[in-house]
């Protein structure tokens, strides 16, 4: 089974948060067994954003799956470092990265 | 007496019958006020007690509207339930009728003696705001009415056929339809059913105004009563406004059940309600009192029947608001502490309500909010010392699983407490700042934290060992993280505002984590 790489745009909040997750969830239980967040294009992140992921992370985690992160800019790892979230999940610079990284 | 004379008359007794009314229960607010909200703390849960404490405040404060609005505020501050301010007002539109049947006996002697000892005992009596000088104000307000009382009535007299007053109550004579606008008009200006309800008894046992005709302005009065206290309230929302409507409509339902009654009795000669009066009371003042009484006891049967369907038509027309559901238990009640299994349940479901609101805390400083959220923290406080036996210093005789599982609880309380008044001040800070470097540090540590709340949230409403586990993960010390943060946004790393916010940060955290341990503590047992 593969894994899912999913890049939100823009704004993740309030507003657009809903979409993103159901793609998440999707992908969970569709069986992916990793999951890349590609957040280069990501210019914002709200805390439902951030708790999207956090369910992400659990998810995977409780079946032996895999999170991975990776282009975030400035503002959007300032948000995921101060939420805690970094020891949890792999973070790469580039999508490349986070690939090669993941089987 | 002459017309110069009677007009002067009636115009000086109506002045002081004004000023003493008004005297009267400015004073006895401030008396009878605090004892008042005792009274009602402490008796609310007995239905006899409340129609004794209702009665002796409407007769004693002589003003439904101040006493609808000091019950607004007891709703206001959560020490009273709507349900059980709805039949005091009842009673206390009761007790009001008091006044006006002392106002219908001949009271001349008492008034002058009052008028005497007040005034002297005012004029030697250099203290001010005692007790003792109140209450001597109050009988130098009883005395001023009735002296007032006096003069109308002998100013009346003389305006039967003399001065252009007579021609409102001229109107009243020829038109029930006038009596009664008369009566609505008079109480929008005097605020005061019973105050008119006086006026009207004066004018008629001064034989100036036909009974009928002051029945009518009697029934008028209550509905401009009613009516005068929903424009008073008109600022009011939720449980406020629906205990103003209520007051409006009791008023309002007392006639729809008299008028018709009184409109009956006189197109079919019908013995009904002034024949009953008549044969009561000889005196047609006493007799109007009692039909003032009748209107009272007339909403107080209607309104108390079927206060169910009053009280969904007021929700629906005033639904509470949200910040006062917030500070109502919806879990809790006290009659449940007798089974602390079941209780401890009820308790954790009602915490959920607060951790449910910690990550929109953070979003906005919302002061109401956070003294709704206040105030149920402490009525959960309360229960789980309920529960503890702690109220009445009693050793509860819970096993010992159970009184693990209830300290958890008391301890969770706290930490949800202080973790809401953290959040809430950060939120207040994050507002205060301009735009710039500082505010976008305010919103990453919002907006993680606002992520960290709704992950408690959820390890809080599941119980489940992977949600606790995260969030025991998310809650290790972040010091060096916000720290460098600070140094790359803010050169100038001393800013007072972005020290406090980032230290109440830390404290927050540092709460969750507390709170995560103590969530695994509950999971464990």
């Amino acid at each position: 089974m593969q894994g899912r790489i999913l890049q939100p745009r823009g704004r993740l909040d309030i507003a657009t948060y809903t979409a993103f997750e159901r793609d998440v969830l999707a992908a969970i239980e569709a069986g992916s067994p990793w999951l890349v967040f590609d957040f280069s294009d990501l210019l914002h992140v709200s805390s439902v954003g951030v708790r999207v992921v956090m369910m992400a992370a659990k998810r995977l985690r409780a079946i032996g799956g895999r999170v991975a992160v990776c282009g975030m800019q400035t503002p959007i790892a300032d948000v995921i470092e101060v939420s805690g979230l970094n020891p949890i999940l792999e973070i790469y610079a580039d999508r490349a990265s986070a690939l090669a990284a993941l089987p | 007496m002459t017309g110069i004379d009677a007009i002067a008359s009636f115009l000086g007794g109506l002045g002081l019958f004004f000023t003493g009314i008004r005297s009267l229960s400015a004073n006895m607010l401030q008396i009878g006020g605090r004892p008042l909200r005792h009274a009602v703390a402490g008796h609310v849960s007995n239905p006899a007690l409340t129609a004794v404490v209702g009665i002796a405040a409407g007769a004693l404060l002589q003003t439904s509207n101040g006493i609808t609005f000091i019950l607004v505020s007891m709703v206001t501050a959560g020490l009273l339930q709507i349900a059980t301010a709805m039949p005091l007002l009842l009673w206390a539109n009761l007790g009001t009728s008091a006044l006006v049947a002392v106002a219908a006996i001949d009271l001349r002697l008492v008034t002058m003696l009052a008028l005497g000892i007040s005034g002297i005992w005012l004029y030697i009596d250099r203290s001010s705001g005692t007790t003792r000088r109140q209450v001597m104000e109050v009988v130098l307000a009883i005395a001023l009415l009735f002296l007032g009382l006096e003069m109308l009535r002998a100013g009346t007299a003389g305006l039967r056929t003399n001065g252009a007053a007579s021609s409102a109550m001229a109107l009243a004579e020829a038109s029930g339809v006038g009596a009664f606008l008369l009566g609505f008009v008079v109480t929008l200006f005097t605020q005061s059913s019973s105050a008119t309800a006086i006026l009207a008894v004066s004018a008629t046992q001064a034989g100036l105004l036909p009974f009928q005709g002051a029945v009518l302005l009697v029934l008028g009065a209550s509905v401009g009563s009613g009516v005068s206290v929903v424009l008073m309230g008109s600022s009011a929302r939720g449980s406020q406004r629906q205990l103003v409507l209520f007051q409006g409509l009791t008023k309002l339902l007392g006639v729809a059940v008299v008028l018709p009654v009184v409109i009956v009795e006189d197109l079919t000669g019908w013995p009904l309600l002034l024949r009953g009066v008549q044969t009561m009371a000889i005196d047609s003042g006493q007799q109007l009192a009692l039909i003032y009484l009748a209107c009272q006891i007339a909403a107080l049967t209607v309104c108390a029947i079927p206060s169910r369907p009053i009280r969904r038509l007021l929700s629906a027309v005033a639904p509470p608001l949200e910040t006062e559901s917030l500070a109502r238990p919806q879990f809790i009640y006290q009659a449940a502490v007798g089974d602390a299994d079941i209780a401890l349940i009820l308790a954790e479901k009602e915490q959920t309500r607060v951790s449910a609101r910690l990550a929109p805390a953070l979003e906005r400083a919302d002061d109401v909010a956070a003294g709704s959220i206040a105030h149920l923290c402490a009525a959960i406080a309360d229960f789980l010392a309920s529960i503890a036996g702690s109220n009445d210093g009693a050793v509860a005789a819970l096993p010992r699983a159970m009184l693990d599982r209830l300290a958890n609880l008391q301890a969770r309380n706290e930490v949800l407490r202080s973790l809401y008044e953290t959040v809430h001040q950060m939120a207040r800070a994050r507002g205060a700042l301009p735009p710039g470097p500082a505010d976008r540090l305010a919103d990453a540590l919002a907006q993680g934290l606002g992520a960290v709340l709704m992950c408690a949230d959820d390890a809080a409403s599941s119980g489940a060992a992977e949600d606790i586990a995260l969030l025991k993960q998310l809650s290790t010390d972040r010091s060096s993280v916000v720290d460098a943060l600070r140094r790359r946004l803010i050169p100038e790393a001393n800013l007072e505002a972005v020290d406090r916010l980032t230290s109440l940060f830390e404290r927050a955290v540092w709460l969750v984590e507390r709170y995560a341990l103590l969530l695994e503590a509950s999971a464990d047992d």
